[in-house]
């Protein structure tokens, strides 16, 4: 049961922004300019960075929205839902370029603490060809998502667990973005059980 | 911030909005509540926002090293104690 009552049928921080619309508002164009806006990264790539840092953090509603959010950002087939499961399981191994391992690297150190990144991490993204911008958004996509996951768990929402769900979520997402969304619409995949 | 103004608006907006917009914690409450979290982590941000919530405070250092020291002991609400608990 999540610490405030956020109504019924609203998953994860949807609850949370539909709560608080003064709140929501930045949030959401921060996560917008950070994960669908124009990059020289892809969304996917992206998106790929926000659920490693979740998994990591073991949040379960944020590694599976940005997870279905990538996968539907490569195409949606069993295959991209399976390349976001290895880089999440070990992207040393992933079939991702050199230069996201680099980032992912990053982005693991940044959620450990933002003291664990070092100047080698940093250089080894820049030998792969990592700009300012990406290294800066890399940084910024792991601290935010390490703030969204303590949200998220440290309100106790609801996580469903039913894939269905997230499966719809990264659909709208990859689509639709962040910004100008109502938080308040119940999910097709929620509304139906 | 200056890098970056695509994301510097909405930090600063989130920022604007969880420390200084209406809310039934006061504007020092909320600064000691970002102070407290930054405290084992990040000198810049504990610095900072010290330095805001003691202004908020009208200059009371003595107030504000005790929160940093031990807030459990310290001379503010309970409410606020309860706050710093979930916080931390």
């Amino acid at each position: 049961m999540a610490y405030i009552e956020f109504g019924p049928g609203l998953p994860g921080i949807r609850g949370a922004l539909a709560f608080s619309p003064a709140t929501a508002k930045p949030l959401c164009e921060l996560v917008e300019v950070l994960l669908h806006g124009p990059h020289t990264l892809t969304p996917a790539e992206r998106e790929m960075i926000a659920t490693y840092v979740s998994a990591q953090n073991d949040c379960h509603y944020c590694q599976s929205c940005h997870g279905a959010t990538a996968a539907e950002h490569l195409g949606g087939r069993p295959s991209d839902y399976e390349l976001v499961s290895q880089v999440k399981r070990n992207y040393t191994v992933a079939p991702v370029s050199d230069k996201m391992k680099a980032l992912l690297a990053i982005a693991g150190e940044v959620q450990k603490g933002g003291k664990y990144v070092t100047p080698d991490d940093v250089a080894a993204a820049r030998r792969q060809g990592a700009t300012d911008k990406e290294i800066h958004d890399t940084v910024l996509i792991a601290a935010a998502f390490c703030m969204f996951n303590r949200y998220v768990d440290g309100l106790a929402t609801w996580q469903p667990q039913d894939p269905e769900v997230y499966r719809e979520i990264g659909k709208q997402t990859s689509r639709l973005g962040y910004v100008a969304r109502d938080w308040k619409q119940p999910l097709r995949t929620v509304a139906s059980k | 911030m200056a890098f970056r103004p695509e994301t510097a608006k909405p930090l600063n907006a989130l920022a604007e909005a969880l420390l200084r917009g209406p809310n039934p914690l006061t504007l020092a409450e909320r600064e000691m509540i970002a102070t407290d979290v930054s405290e084992n982590n990040c000198y810049f941000c504990q610095s900072a926002h010290g330095a805001v919530a003691l202004r908020h405070l009208g200059g009371n250092e003595k107030l504000v090293n005790e929160i940093k020291l031990d807030f459990e002991s310290a001379p503010i609400s309970g409410k606020l104690k309860a706050m710093l608990v979930i916080a931390g």
